[in-house]
């Protein structure tokens, strides 16, 4: 009688030791499962953020260096009139007053390829990429002026498209395309 | 049944705690966007747009009544992009002219929108651009 009541307590006992551990492994699947989530989604954002990062970064360098293109005169305003083995140009820019560009500076930057290609897209920002900058008039599709490389429709190149008015009166698209 | 009772509100508590944490994260997830590079270039382009058709003297034509130059400007830009003009008059609040790129009326993935002021015989006008890409 003494033993039956003695097994039934150790089996009692057991029991809930068996339970307490089945709910222990059922928190820590649980837990494990919400951990790995939270990585795995930590990790998706983390890389998502990186890749905007980049993307933003260099629309940004593009957007500026189309901004000195098309609204500024470069520095020095006359960088134009400067021998090509110059290395005062700061910054490159094509217009005489915003949204105007200047022939005159479109046409020696167009004369610019053949020997300062390097020298004029490292003062734009672009210096570790092909660069390629296009005025044409708006509606045509045969360039004004061009300078640079075109990247051959490369998956990785980035355009942007600018409008102004050459300083005749007539509106262009200025093209620059980076990859 | 207490035990049992113990347990539901354990596993109650986890739910609502596993939830909570999911619930925190996935909106982060969902609507995290940046500024992307089209919205720079359709922002920029509308701008650059708005100051060509001022400096060309296309704003002072269409607030004068003939659109005709401003229309076939619009009708020239880059494909896909869409605009529509609006001038209004400062002191009435009279819109005096739109001016729309015909064939868009889908829907816009990106809106972008410049404004300016243009003074043309005696008037102020305000000048509104709204650009988009369908």
């Amino acid at each position: 009688m003494e033993t039956s009541r003695s097994d039934r307590r150790r089996t009692k006992a057991a029991s809930r030791g068996q339970m307490w551990i089945i709910d222990a492994m059922v928190s820590g699947t649980f837990i494990t499962l919400i951990l790995f989530m939270m990585l795995g989604t930590q990790g998706q954002l983390s890389d998502k953020y990186v890749q905007a990062d980049s993307e933003i970064t260099f629309s940004n360098t593009l957007l500026m260096a189309s901004d000195s293109l098309v609204l500024t005169p470069g520095r020095p305003a006359n960088w134009d009139l400067l021998s090509e083995n110059s290395t005062r140009l700061e910054s490159v820019g094509i217009a005489s007053s915003p949204n105007v560009i200047s022939s005159a500076k479109a046409l020696r930057l167009q004369q610019l390829n053949a020997t300062n290609y390097t020298e004029i897209k490292t003062a734009m920002g672009l210096g570790a990429v092909n660069t390629s900058i296009e005025v044409t008039l708006l509606g045509d599709s045969v360039p004004l002026y061009s300078f640079g490389k075109k990247s051959g429709g490369s998956a990785r190149s980035t355009v942007f498209e600018r409008v102004a008015v050459l300083d005749d009166g007539r509106p262009v698209i200025l093209r620059i395309e980076v990859g | 049944m207490a035990r049992g009772f113990i347990f539901t509100l354990d596993s109650l508590l986890a739910f609502g705690l596993a939830l909570a944490v999911l619930g925190l994260v996935i909106p982060f997830y969902d609507t995290t966007s940046f500024p992307n590079h089209e919205q720079l270039h359709v922002q920029r382009y509308t701008s650059d747009l708005l100051a060509v058709m001022q400096k060309t003297g296309q704003v002072r034509q269409a607030i004068s009544g003939d659109d005709s130059s401003m229309m076939g400007t619009l009708i020239q830009t880059s494909a896909g992009k869409c605009f529509v003009f609006k001038a209004v008059n400062a002191t009435s609040s009279a819109v005096v002219i739109t001016v729309a790129k015909p064939g868009c009326g889908g829907e816009p993935t990106v809106v972008a929108a410049a404004a300016s002021n243009e003074y043309y015989e005696g008037g102020f006008y305000r000048l509104e651009l709204m650009g988009w890409v369908q």
